[in-house]
């Protein structure tokens, strides 16, 4: 399903990171990896032709998925790149708020090994997808 | 004095006055009437009299002449003419002249000279004894000169009667005059006294009156003006107390009124300050709920990321290993590891049911209201994740979907939670049989409904289901729940404006009903 789809996760947790990767080896992904940085923009250029951006929404130094949206999509290079929001934020507040952002879609911590790939598919249709767990 | 009193004796005096009046008036008349029928009464026997007196005299005389003259004639004829009849008419008429005397000088004795009447009764006297001798000498023809003596004797007597008698008459019409002149007189005064005591009643009465409207109209002038004053804020008056009538008592009370205004007044004022100072107090109070308000919030919205966080790791870390993704496992470890997953997605409920119900009973729950929702496929949604529930119990999922169902405005993920909820519960609780889901308008309503053939609910548990933490017995033995599904989904109808209420017995399944406004109605959570 994801074979050889290229895509960026912007997550600073270790273990989530594990998740990630068991998932998407499996699947046949591709992906890197990057907590927040001032050189998160340049990295995503680097692994470019992206075809997904995963951002956690709460992390360090109190940084916060909002902002690195607007910088995402401040980018030529890949604004027009489905992002979507993977956080164990309380999805009531969360949902409504990135869906007005204008991500493609949220989807709730912890997620389901098994259904993640599906629900990423859907993105990569150009669906957009609200789980909330 | 009482002002009843005071009008009373107004009253009673200008009555007294009037009734004065009328007397003096009906008085005076009747004096003037009185004076004319003295007039009257005393002028007329005594001209009467006097006119008896002229006429029997001018007879007596007349007959006297008559008489003689027959007897002149009977003696030059030979013919004795004397006879009785004649002589009784002689005295029958000096009879009527003393008649008459007598009733004038008793009519008269008061009013007229003794010397008067003395005369006239010497005077007719002379005319009677005259007369008889003239009579006497009648026969004498022979005697001219003794006869035509007589005769001028008579005359002269008649003609001393005359004068007198006219003497008697002047004075009565004098007396008459003078009469007459005396009650015109005293007519006209009574009229002059008429009119001027009717002019000086009518002074009093105006006086009077003008100082009883004075006395009654000025003081209620003056509280008029208090009042006014009064009106306007100004609670500085104390009006003197003039009197003892009512008026003045209404001054009293007016008085007192004004103290009692001025007091409450002060105490509304102050009452106002503590007021004001109170409504400081609880803008305070709020602002200082909302800003604690918000820092719950915040601690909520915290504790949800930091308590989900650990979970991804242990949920999927578990399965990852149970479904042999990362090595081989043997029967028993995937056991252990499923009955972890399994406390996981329990912990996980837990996690969410407890964030919740925080939000409600705090009031920060936040309703993320979509407009024309098409509630039919979410329903369908839910009913899936129920089939997976059943597992391999014999248990049938219904929907019956009603037409033309509407497109409702609310939260859409809310309303998904309040039906998987109830879909869930009657999975959980039905071993067998079926369970009918039913979406239907009725009214300004969207109905779900969610019947089973479980064991059904005890009269005693239909309450305690809907308070937090609470379990009925059934539902503490199946497990798995948190008690807190039911009185999640109830506030979060009620937050919709909707309610959901259920039938159930023991024995014969349970029904639970949600209905839902489709024009939403957002209702503040009671808490």
């Amino acid at each position: 399903m994801l074979q050889n789809k290229r895509i960026f996760v912007i997550e600073d947790n270790i273990d989530n990171r594990v998740v990630y990767h068991l998932i998407f080896v499996k699947q046949g992904a591709l992906f890197e990896f990057d907590r927040w940085g001032t050189s998160t923009v340049s990295k995503i250029k680097a692994f470019s032709p992206v075809d997904l951006i995963i951002v956690d929404l709460m992390l360090p130094n109190g940084v916060t998925g909002f902002n690195i949206y607007s910088e995402i999509r401040g980018e030529s290079l890949f604004n027009h790149v489905p992002v979507i929001a993977v956080s164990a934020s309380d999805p009531s507040i969360a949902i409504p708020k990135v869906r007005d952002m204008g991500f493609s879609g949220f989807i709730a911590k912890p997620i389901d090994y098994q259904q993640f790939p599906k629900q990423l598919e859907k993105v990569l249709n150009g669906e957009s997808i609200w789980y909330d767990g | 004095m009482k002002l009843q009193t005071k009008l009373i004796i107004t009253f009673m005096v200008i009555i007294l006055l009037v009734t004065a009046q009328a007397l003096t008036v009906f008085y005076f008349t009747q004096q003037t009437t009185q004076n004319f029928e003295e007039i009257v009464q005393h002028s007329s026997p005594a001209i009467n009299a006097l006119d008896q007196m002229n006429a029997a005299e001018a007879a007596l005389v007349q007959e006297v002449f008559s008489y003689s003259l027959k007897l002149q004639l009977g003696v030059l004829t030979g013919i004795s003419m004397i006879n009785n009849h004649e002589l009784q008419q002689f005295q029958d008429n000096w009879q009527l002249m003393d008649e008459g005397l007598n009733e004038y000088v008793t009519v008269a004795s008061e009013t007229v000279d003794s010397s008067l009447t003395t005369e006239l009764r010497s005077v007719s006297m002379n005319v009677y004894q005259r007369g008889l001798t003239y009579l006497s000498f009648s026969t004498q023809v022979n005697n001219p000169e003794l006869l035509s003596e007589a005769h001028t004797a008579l005359e002269e007597a008649n003609n001393d009667f005359i004068e007198v008698l006219q003497q008697a008459v002047q004075i009565e019409s004098d007396r008459l005059r003078q009469l007459s002149e005396l009650s015109t007189q005293s007519a006209s005064q009574s009229f002059i006294l008429n009119i001027g005591s009717g002019i000086a009643l009518i002074v009093t009465i105006v006086t009077i009156g003008f100082i009883v409207v004075r006395t009654v109209a000025k003081p209620i002038r003056t509280l008029d003006v208090a009042a006014k004053r009064i009106a306007q804020g100004d609670y500085l008056q104390y009006i003197k107390v003039a009197s003892n009538d009512e008026i003045g008592q209404m001054t009293t009370t007016f008085n007192a009124m004004v103290d009692a205004i001025r007091k409450r007044d002060f105490e509304l004022s102050e009452l106002n300050k503590a007021l004001e100072q109170r409504v400081i107090e609880t803008q305070e109070a709020r602002e200082q709920a909302e800003k604690s308000n918000h820092v719950k919030s915040a601690f909520l919205a915290s504790m949800s990321h930091e308590l989900r966080t650990p979970l991804n790791a242990i949920l999927n870390f578990s399965q990852f290993v149970s479904s042999g993704m990362v090595g081989p496992v043997n029967d028993e470890q995937v056991d252990l590891l499923e009955k972890l997953t399994m406390s996981g997605k329990h912990l996980l409920s837990l996690i969410n049911d407890v964030l919740d119900i925080s939000k409600i009973e705090s009031g920060s729950l936040q309703l993320f209201v979509e407009e024309n929702i098409n509630l039919s496929e979410d329903v369908k949604a839910v009913i899936a994740s129920g089939q997976i529930l059943l597992k391999e119990k014999p248990v049938e999922i219904y929907f019956d979907m009603g037409s033309d169902l509407p497109l409702i405005t609310g939260d859409r993920r809310r309303i998904r939670q309040i039906m998987l909820n109830l879909v869930s519960n009657a999975c959980k609780f039905t071993e067998s049989g079926h369970i009918t889901v039913t979406l239907r308008k009725q009214e300004q309503e969207l109905i779900f409904s969610v019947r089973d053939t479980g064991p059904g609910i005890a009269q005693e548990d239909h309450e305690i289901i809907f308070e937090t933490f609470r379990q009925s017995e059934t539902g503490m033995r199946v497990g798995e729940g948190t008690g807190l599904g039911l009185p999640i989904s109830r506030k979060l109808a009620e937050a919709h404006g909707g309610r959901l209420w259920m039938e159930s017995h023991i024995g014969e399944g349970s029904t639970f009903y949600v209905a839902l406004p489709i024009q939403l109605v957002q209702m503040p959570l009671s808490v």
